[in-house]
């Protein structure tokens, strides 16, 4: 359940792994759409600060009361890192790296496909030492052995959902449809990192509900109430877009001139 | 009536071969080697901090380390003559940061035994 390479811990190596498979997509992205401004450099510079600082603090606020919350060392050091709170921290890093230095493009067309790819590959590392889900009746549940039971806190030889594996499949065929079809259709500069969040945020709505994180309110989780707030954001902007035009393939159509 | 010379024949537009501005050279080396150096920073400046940590019963001691350890990048950032290697050690150190998540402070404990 656990596998280890040498003294790199399962969970980074894949998350390690992720992150080349990402550099290396960005890289020939920005190559293929002419981006290979030295400015790019520091907006990846501005996603991986605010992506390190959010996802390991964008868990932090649990409690209402903030003295029952851990203190920032102990978040730092202990606490649960989140993607949620990652993907969060990276677009305002983006965005405030961007307004630094005033470099205008827009890059998300750059980011959409490399954080697809990313993540399905470093959850491969969260499938094998987290805690795969809530209990399924379907042959292809997970049964954890003993230790590993023991070491997540549940009881052996029950069928757990794989909702890691759920997300996998859920990134690959993002990456699929961003890299072979979308990113040559969208006529909207930026616009395909919108469609990937708001997709990516759908579904992990739906994958929590199987996915064993603790019940806050009404039914839902955290990463539930989080998105319940931010992926109507994210549609309304593309319906605005939508609404605007902005998506359609035809060129505008041309300016009449008057001729004196 | 004015007088406009004619445009030169095709192929002299733009400079000379050999005449234009030198090719801006890459930095690929500088960020990579940053980047594999930063990593390593991560670890280091997370040790201090948590040897500072078991000096005293506040805890907040503990980001003096990581603190120390940006200062190095961003002091090499901020001049021209080396600022991509401070890049790309920024790069690197928050690179690590979120590979090793929470496996970092596993991986300096080990380290430090």
């Amino acid at each position: 359940m656990f596998p280890t390479l040498g003294p790199v811990p399962t969970h980074a190596l894949f998350v390690g792994l992720g992150v080349l498979a990402a550099v290396a997509v960005f890289v020939v992205e920005a190559r293929r759409r002419g981006q290979t401004d030295e400015k790019v450099v520091y907006v990846v510079l501005g996603a991986l600060v605010g992506g390190a600082v959010f996802m390991r603090l964008g868990t932090w606020l649990q409690h209402v009361d903030l003295r029952q919350n851990a203190s920032l060392t102990e978040q730092w050091l202990y606490g649960n890192r989140s993607i949620l709170g990652g993907l969060v921290g990276a677009w305002l890093g983006v965005h405030v790296a961007k307004r630094l230095i005033g470099y205008r493009s827009r890059t998300g067309d750059l980011f959409a496909p490399a954080v697809a790819l990313g993540m399905a590959v470093g959850r491969v590392g969260c499938l094998f030492t987290e805690l795969p889900g809530t209990p399924t009746g379907t042959s292809y549940g997970i049964r954890l052995d003993a230790t590993a039971a023991e070491q997540l806190g549940v009881a052996p030889g029950i069928a757990l959902h794989p909702s890691f594996a759920y997300e996998i499949f859920f990134h690959a065929a993002a990456f699929c449809v961003l890299w072979f079809w979308l990113r040559h259709r969208v006529t909207a500069p930026g616009e395909t990192l919108t469609f990937y969040l708001a997709a990516y945020g759908v579904f992990r709505f739906a994958v929590e509900f199987v996915r064993g994180n603790e019940v806050v309110w009404a039914g839902l989780t955290r990463p539930q109430l989080f998105l319940l707030v931010t992926v109507p954001i994210l549609l309304a902007r593309i319906a605005w877009q939508a609404r605007k035009g902005v998506f359609t393939s035809s060129p505008p159509a041309p300016v009449p001139i008057e001729v004196q | 009536m004015s007088f406009q010379p004619p445009p030169p024949p095709p192929g002299q537009y733009g400079p000379l071969p050999g005449h234009g501005p030198p090719p801006k050279p890459g930095h690929a080396t500088e960020l990579i080697v940053g980047s594999v150096l930063g990593g390593g920073l991560v670890l280091v400046s997370g040790f201090v901090g948590l040897m500072l940590l078991n000096l005293t019963e506040n805890g907040a001691i503990f980001f003096v380390g990581p603190l120390l350890g940006l200062g190095l990048p961003i002091v090499l950032a901020a001049r021209p003559a080396t600022k991509w290697w401070g890049i790309g050690l920024l790069i690197g150190f928050f690179l690590t940061l979120i590979v090793l998540g929470g496996a970092c402070f596993a991986l300096i404990t080990t380290l430090g035994g």
